[in-house]
């Protein structure tokens, strides 16, 4: 087993995963709209870009035009980065991204050459929903895909829109996706004495010890900071949280 | 494609490159956004019209070279080739200043 660590882009996540994420290996990061999903898999590899680990960004919901402009207001010029060979932007669909050419390559595989990318981000899995395979030809053909990346070392971040905003009540997803990666980020909002928060949830780090507690998170102009865990509460997770009984007799006192 | 460039001249290859606003529209639409590859059936999706008249509208462009063809697995996707781009507005630069007989670049700027 490859006991190499990459960096996630955060100090805060590095630490909470006993050093970064296993070279190689693949995380989910799954959330609800609005939770900043894409722009954690952009600070992921802009530490590439920094460690001198290329990456490619693949995405089936936004325009390039429209990453290249969010991007820059969080201090990532990812035409820069292209420009200098460290960074490629493929927007397509996911019947494109998985065909092969006669030789057996796809274009992920043509973009790794290209650049030699140690680091893959694809934003997001929902779209292989749409392919019209049925859960077992899906989840196949998704484990095929993972594997293939595996085999050649580069370290993935998935991103999977979760839709329930808040509540009891959360699917990762129908399919299961949540069984095909190595790793499984939440990032959800909790309602906290009616303010809405966003709490940092890491709920499977195969392979290593992580760090178990709830950690709330805020996106800044630079990009997301986790901050320290949620003390004196409890029922983060069903989205509802109120303080602990402990927390409640103190107040009282 | 140099050679197609130059068999064309500039007029006819301004003519050709802009002579609907739909084939601007692709070009402004794959300048933005180099990193698309998509079917036609997906361009035509992406610029919210139809398949057929996409089809016609980037003949021309893929005649020129700027946008690309090419087939993986039993689909055919059009690729944007930036470095076409850079070689036609060095091509024009060139064009211009022979008429001109001064250093003018693409962008119109005199020098």
């Amino acid at each position: 087993m490859n006991e190499d660590r990459v960096e996630s882009g955060l100090v805060a996540l590095d630490k909470m995963l006993g050093g970064g994420y296993f070279r190689g290996d693949s995380t989910l990061i799954a959330g609800s709209p609005g939770t900043g999903k894409t722009t954690l898999a952009i600070q992921f590899l802009a530490s590439g870009v920094m460690d001198d680990e290329p990456g490619v960004f693949v995405t089936f919901e936004y325009l390039p035009q429209q990453m290249y402009r969010d991007a820059l207001a969080k201090g990532w010029d990812l035409k820069e980065w292209e420009k200098s060979n460290k960074f490629r932007l493929i927007c397509t669909t996911p019947e494109v991204l998985i065909a092969e050419d006669e030789k057996g390559n796809t274009l992920l595989d043509e973009a790794i050459k290209e650049i030699k990318a140690k680091r893959i981000v694809i934003d997001s899995l929902a779209h292989f929903e749409f392919l019209g395979l049925s859960q077992s030809e899906l989840r196949g053909t998704i484990a095929g895909f993972m594997n293939h990346l595996k085999l050649k070392e580069v370290t993935t971040l998935v991103t999977h829109e979760i839709p329930e905003i808040i509540g009891p009540v959360m699917r990762i997803s129908d399919f299961g996706f949540e069984f095909l990666v190595d790793n499984v980020i939440i990032l959800r909002y909790v309602e906290m004495e009616a303010e809405l928060k966003k709490a940092f949830i890491i709920l499977k780090f195969r392979g290593g010890d992580h760090d178990r507690k709830l950690h709330e998170y805020i996106t800044t102009k630079t990009g997301i900071e986790i901050e320290n865990p949620f003390q004196n509460v409890e029922g983060i997770t069903s989205g509802a949280s109120r303080k602990t009984a402990t927390q409640r007799a103190k107040d009282l006192i | 494609m140099a050679d197609e460039k130059s068999k064309l001249g500039l007029k006819k290859l301004v003519e050709v490159w802009t002579d609907s606003d739909l084939k601007i529209e692709i070009l402004v639409f794959f300048h933005n956004n180099p990193g698309v590859i998509d079917t036609v059936e997906g361009l035509a999706k992406r610029l919210g019209k139809t398949v057929d008249v996409v089809k016609h509208e980037i003949a021309d462009h893929i005649n020129i070279g700027i946008l690309k063809e090419r087939k993986i697995g039993d689909k055919i996707v059009l690729t944007y080739d930036k470095t076409q781009e850079q070689e036609i507005e060095a091509f024009i630069e060139e064009e211009i200043n022979k008429k001109l007989g001064c250093a003018v670049n693409a962008k119109g700027a005199q020098r």
